[in-house]
């Protein structure tokens, strides 16, 4: 190797080690992990309402009809595509036949929100601030469910639970049951409280912001799990057995998914009650989560 | 009473009503009811089903992992500040498994990285029932820390104690946890070899028993105080110092030199036995061979006996295991431990007029021309002729000129069997119609059972 070779060489190699160096520098360090064991009987009792049945759904809603909070707008136009032949006279036939729009029901604060169709039979939803539904000619009537959360100035959090009538016909929505339910922080990041729990007679629900990679069972019944702005699980409770979540928390503050709080956190709760347990322990644990390497999307 | 095979732990009810036993493999704790039975009435056995899942997802019985290292037994006792809640859990130190599906070839041993996991089981008293259905896997990557080689527990307060070969570690760890394993609160490294343990509640003490070093450390639990360290007299030991580095290296734990995952021999040979697990492995699906006891006079090694050599076959398995080796002087090392290692106990059998004529005729059969047993398990050289045949394979991977004969001796602790582990019992081999090894097929049921008996017995 020439000289004038070599110099630029070691420079390169010094640079790349100096970067190695700053990187293992600025790496933070990963916290220790935290074992938070939560008083069961310590936690407010309350439990989530069923989904509303088919007796209690309206023939229809009135047209004009609303929902404090919750607005009724067509949809954003999907982006044009280039169609075939055939499939633009099969667009033209079904125009003629039934005319057909697509709205979209968005909830206000959809960062602290979920809106879904509920089901007895469905254990994980999906449901952002916004739904996509059809208006046509057809009488239909379903229902929607919206949660909503508040983080109380006590530094507790109460979440409300809106069942939503929606009719496809009127493109109109109403009002349904309503029901609020109080949740005890059992978690804090400094001073701000970001796991909240509720027990009931046969459940437990944490909610939590948003999470990734959630992985939630119980020996005994069904999970359920709503991710959306922010994240509940309720696991069923027999009167013994162990359930257990397993989660990803990439932001420990609500509402800020990106750039608050100092996730991202591997979350793990674990219920477990013996036959002999007059009450089930409760422990939280955190601890860095693998996902802090990744990029966030 | 029998109970299953390599019971090590008893902890008992707090009523006195029942025995509940660990086992070192086959994930499961036996119950034993002890106001029941007498001398001559056999006490009423349960299992309780340690096995776990991975995932949620797949509630398939493949998907349950598979155990091993269940050496040690511990209950809830004394209340506490922290413990106060909690009542008749029982807590079972082990190693979650998954050795591979069985189907075939696979890059190492087992088919996922890493193949085992530290885990403590929970174990509802009351209900003879694991409330621990899901074990975590360390995410790829990261440090192998974790206990893998777990000897002794102790509870105290809420929390767990547990010693760990190989790693010479006692861990602290939360007992509230569903999987303690996975609630590690603190660690003190000791001396090489913690395999006793007890608790000094009154002084907030754990006191730990290092056999390798012979050393007994006094741990404080509740402050940063540096053990306190007591050696005992070395000298009584009774092996050599070539057999005790050989010792050491055989339980050492994430030694890159004798595997890349971390495991170490007595991984997978715990105690110089076997796991009764068949492995996915480089070579096509392996049952793992005893080693305790069938070392002398049993070359060539491995299931192909492709090794003349202890030595030579050690290096094939490192390889195997990704490991970079070992130098002449510790393989040597090596080779003298698992060249010594004591041989398990007889079996306690009665020795009753009856037990012995059966067993007299069993060997009589053995030894006879119809079943052709001894043809190639010659008593006179281990019950092994060294030579390798073909007894019918199940798998395109298996070699065509077939398998090296393995020792008999100890087989009857040795299920499952076969070389893919095909078999769960003895009297399965010897009923067995799908292999060609020796004629017991056509044994009548009570030879079969001699003949059983006369194997229990070598």
């Amino acid at each position: 190797m020439h000289t004038r070779g070599i110099i630029p060489s070691m420079l390169g190699a010094a640079l790349v080690g100096w970067s190695a160096l700053c990187s293992a520098e600025e790496a933070p360090a990963p916290k220790p992990p935290t074992f938070l064991p939560v008083d069961f009987e310590s936690l407010p009792i309350g439990s989530l309402p069923p989904p509303p049945p088919d007796a209690a759904k309206p023939a229809s809603v009135p047209k004009g009809s609303q929902v404090a909070g919750l607005t009724v707008a067509p949809a954003p136009e999907a982006r044009a595509k280039t169609r075939s032949m055939a499939s633009a006279i099969r667009a033209h036939k079904n125009k003629k036949r039934s005319p057909r729009k697509v709205m979209m029901l968005q909830v206000e604060a959809p960062e602290l929100a979920a809106l879904y169709v509920p089901s007895e039979n469905v254990s994980e939803f999906d449901g952002d601030g916004a739904q996509r539904l059809s208006c046509d000619d057809r009488e239909s009537v379903s229902s929607l469910r919206w949660e909503k959360l508040t983080l109380t100035p006590d530094g507790q959090a109460e979440l409300a639970i809106q069942d939503v009538w929606f009719d496809s016909h009127s493109c109109a929505v109403a009002p349904g049951t309503a029901s609020i339910v109080k949740l005890k922080a059992v978690a804090w990041e400094g001073t701000e409280p970001w796991l909240f729990a509720m027990r009931g007679e046969t459940s437990l629900t944490l909610v939590m912001p948003k999470a990734d990679d959630l992985t939630a069972g119980a020996m005994v019944g069904s999970t359920q799990t709503v991710r959306a702005g922010f994240t509940r699980v309720t696991l069923p409770l027999g009167r013994w057995g162990s359930g257990s979540i397993v989660a990803n928390v990439r932001s420990l503050a609500f509402a800020s998914p990106t750039d608050g709080g100092s996730g991202p956190l591997e979350l793990t709760v674990e219920l477990v009650q013996t036959m002999s347990e007059i009450s089930p322990t409760l422990l939280v644990q955190t601890r860095s989560s693998p996902v802090a390497s990744q990029d966030v999307d | 009473m029998s109970l299953a095979r390599d019971p090590r732990s008893v902890v008992v009810s707090d009523d006195g009503t029942r025995a509940f036993v660990a086992h070192v493999v086959e994930a499961r704790v036996s119950v034993v009811d002890l106001a029941e039975g007498s001398s001559t009435e056999p006490h009423a056995v349960r299992q309780v089903d340690l096995r776990a899942r991975a995932s949620m997802d797949d509630e398939s019985e493949p998907s349950l992992r598979r155990g091993c290292q269940g050496f040690a037994l511990v209950k809830v006792e004394g209340g506490g500040e922290r413990g106060a809640k909690m009542v008749d859990r029982i807590f079972a130190p082990m190693v979650s498994v998954n050795p591979g599906d069985g189907s075939g070839e696979s890059e190492g041993y087992g088919s996922e990285s890493p193949s085992e996991v530290g885990e403590v089981a929970v174990l509802d008293a009351s209900a003879e029932r694991a409330l621990t259905r899901l074990v975590r896997l360390p995410s790829s990557g990261t440090a192998r820390t974790e206990c893998l080689l777990p000897r002794a527990a102790a509870y105290d307060d809420g929390s767990l104690y547990v010693t760990c070969l190989g790693n010479d570690a006692l861990v602290k760890l939360d007992a509230r946890s569903l999987d303690p394993a996975r609630a590690e609160v603190k660690r003190w490294h000791l001396a090489a070899g913690p395999v006793g343990l007890a608790i000094d509640h009154e002084g907030q003490r754990a006191v730990v028993w290092s056999q390798f070093d012979r050393e007994v450390a006094f741990v404080s639990t509740e402050s940063d105080a540096p053990p306190a360290r007591l050696a005992v007299a070395r000298q009584s030991d009774g092996i050599t110092a070539n057999v005790a580095l050989g010792r050491r290296l055989f339980h050492q734990m994430g030694d890159s030199r004798i595997s890349a995952d971390g495991r170490a021999c007595a991984s997978c040979h715990p105690d110089g036995r076997e796991d009764a697990l068949t492995w996915s492995t480089p070579d096509g699906v392996r049952q793992t061979p005893m080693l305790a006891g069938r070392i002398a006079e049993t070359a060539p090694y491995g299931w192909l006996g492709s090794s003349a050599k202890v030595e030579e076959h050690l290096k094939k398995t490192f390889e195997r295991l990704g490991g970079d080796g070992l130098p002449e002087t510790e393989l040597s090392a090596l080779v003298d431990y698992v060249t010594s290692m004591a041989p398990p106990v007889e079996r306690a059998v009665p020795p009753t007029a009856e037990r012995k004529e059966l067993v007299a005729r069993g060997h009589v059969l053995f030894e006879s021309t119809a079943t052709a047993c001894s043809t190639c398990h010659d008593a006179s050289h281990s019950f092994s002729d060294g030579l390798r045949h073909q007894v019918t394979t199940q798998r395109n991977s298996d070699p065509a000129d077939g398998f090296d004969t393995p020792s008999l001796r100890f087989v009857a602790g040795t299920a499952p069997y076969f070389h893919d582990g095909r078999y769960k019992t003895l009297d399965d081999v010897l009923t067995a119609p799908d292999h060609a090894m020796g004629q017991s097929t056509r044994l009548s049921r009570q030879d079969r059972a001699a003949l059983v008996a006369y194997l229990e017995t070598l």
